[in-house]
């Protein structure tokens, strides 16, 4: 038998501590991080005077003049993301249903390790294909009309490829979590596999699959770097159209800071910028939530 | 139509149907029974002796499950359905199929009744659906503890009820078999009564029951006919008073005197 260091009792102690310590590090980093951000972001209101409903409402977004109107990036940002999401969901919905209804063996052994491929790579190299490839497509299938080929279409198709790994797998899963006992009922009553796909296994998955979709929207909400290298980042007023160049809440984010001085009016509306996407994505997080709680409610 | 007790019509027989998983292991050796309209026929057996296999030989359940093969012939309505060409999909909308645990879709219950009648286009109006609803859930003896909350979802029933609303949704399909793969072993004693009380009514319209169960008691209040499996082999059947009081099969014999210790 091994010799205790120290006594049990103490030992349980020390345990208690550390992992207590570890919980309220996270606990304490979230926190600072929220008070920080609204702290600095809410300054550009009450310090500074930018009024919040204006802030909220203008159309024109130019901090060397002092015009302060981020509606032109909170449109640009949930048309990429939607665009996004409208691209990915059918994709990754239907090899989520290939996968786990049709061919699980291939899906798993081959198709899932693929896709996490996808997954990692960096979005800096998204946004590369993403000049080359899809800035020249657009070019070529819009001509003149698409200018340079930057705009809030190539946006949403780049960010369409890096959320569809997410997507997928998170469908897959939510798929795979349907007991098979709901397809062999299905079965059972004479439904063939379609109509067991379709009426039953989806249905039955629908709060794992919602979650799959927020989440991809959220990281499409949230990402800077592949977008502002594909969507122009003109951020000055409404976009026109999907062709048109554009700037989300992020790219503006990134961009504008290289120009800002700490302390100064635009310093602080570009941190406003980012207490909005933060209550954003806090907004997703928080529907996440309301679904699991609902699904896990009806699993009863 | 519903045949009165003595002159039964054999609705659904099986000659030397063996079961394959994984292609070559074994798990049935050829069994041959029939069925006849209007009875309960218990499969009983040890853990792993072949009757769910059995059972779900009779639905062609078992192609669904991956390199799993099933020979033999299933006559069923004087007709082999088990060949390559036959539509199962037609064939389970008249052989339905109870599982161990109660599956309600996730939607309502009316839904859940509805779902399979709908896929297959036989709802006309909301009238034929109303009463189709009603109808299925009063031969399930469901309908007094739901009436009032149709739209609720399926989830929010106990275990028993769950399991009566799978029934009443495998009647809708106006089946003229069903299939109970040990439908109580989830459930306690009082709902367990209920559902034994459900297949012998809906065995008195003329419907043919088969039943796989763990518990011999059940088979005794449940079944007219018995079958025991042993090791994969249909070993002896019979009326199930003579199985349970005058076993031939010394397997048998000490099977159901295991129950007394």
């Amino acid at each position: 038998m091994a010799k205790r260091l120290m006594p049990k009792k103490q030992l349980e102690g020390v345990g208690l501590t550390l992992t207590g310590a570890c919980v309220l590090l996270v606990a304490l980093v979230v926190i600072t991080l929220i008070f920080m951000v609204a702290q600095q972001g809410l300054s550009a209101f009450f310090v500074d005077g930018i009024n919040f409903f204006s802030f909220i409402s203008g159309t024109s977004w130019v901090p060397s003049d002092g015009v302060y109107g981020a509606l032109p990036l909170i449109v640009t940002s949930f048309g990429v993301m939607l665009l996004a999401t409208l691209f990915t969901l059918p994709i990754a919905l239907g090899s989520a249903i290939f996968v786990v209804e049709v061919q699980p063996g291939f899906g798993r052994r081959v198709f899932q390790p693929l896709v996490e491929l996808l997954m990692g790579i960096p979005s800096v190299v998204y946004g590369l294909i993403g000049l080359t490839v899809v800035n020249a497509a657009m070019r070529a299938i819009f001509g003149d009309a698409a200018g340079t080929g930057a705009g809030i279409l190539s946006g949403g198709i780049v960010l369409a490829v890096m959320i569809l790994p997410t997507v997928t797998t998170l469908s897959i899963d939510g798929l795979a979590a349907v007991p098979n006992e709901y397809r062999e009922g299905s079965y059972a009553l004479g439904c063939t596999r379609w109509q067991t796909v379709w009426h039953v296994v989806l249905r039955s998955a629908m709060p794992s699959l919602m979650t799959a979709v927020i989440l991809g929207m959220t990281r499409a909400f949230g990402e800077a770097l592949a977008v502002q290298m594909v969507i122009g980042g003109v951020e000055k007023v409404m976009p026109a159209g999907l062709l048109s160049p554009a700037a989300t809440l992020t790219t503006a984010l990134t961009s504008g800071f290289s120009n800002a001085t700490t302390g100064s009016i635009q310093y602080h509306a570009l941190w406003a910028l980012g207490l909005l996407l933060m209550a954003m994505s806090l907004v997703f997080i928080l529907i996440i939530h309301v679904i699991g709680a609902k699904g896990a409610k009806n699993r009863d | 139509m519903t045949p009165t007790a003595g002159e039964c019509s054999t609705l659904l027989y099986t000659k030397d149907v063996t079961v394959k998983y994984d292609y070559m292991h074994e798990a049935l050796h050829p069994t041959s029974l029939s069925f006849d309209a209007g009875t309960v026929t218990a499969l009983i057996g040890p853990s792993g002796c072949g009757k769910s296999t059995y059972l779900r030989c009779l639905n062609l359940m078992n192609r669904e499950i991956p390199r799993c093969v099933v020979e033999g012939e299933i006559h069923y309505h004087d007709h082999d359905v088990n060949t390559p060409d036959e539509n199962l999909f037609e064939l389970r909308k008249s052989i339905g199929m109870v599982f161990q645990q109660p599956t309600p879709f996730r939607k309502s219950i009316r839904e859940n009744i509805l779902f399979a009648p709908k896929r297959h286009g036989r709802i006309k109006n909301r009238a034929e659906a109303d009463e189709l609803v009603e109808t299925s859930l009063r031969q399930a003896a469901l309908w007094d503890e739901v009436k009032d909350k149709l739209n609720q979802s399926g989830f929010g029933l106990s275990g028993g009820q769950q399991q009566r609303l799978c029934i009443a949704r495998t009647l809708a399909m106006k089946p003229d078999v069903v299939l109970f793969d040990e439908p109580c072993s989830a459930l306690d004693p009082i709902s367990t009564y209920s559902i034994e009380e459900t297949i012998r009514s809906i065995a008195s319209t003329g419907i043919c029951c088969i039943i796989v169960t763990h518990n011999m008691e059940q088979a005794t209040r449940v079944s007219d006919r018995t079958a025991f499996f042993y090791v994969g082999n249909m070993v002896e059947t019979g009326t199930t008073k003579q199985i349970f009081s005058a076993p031939n099969d010394q397997r048998l014999a000490d099977y159901l005197s295991g129950r007394f210790g």
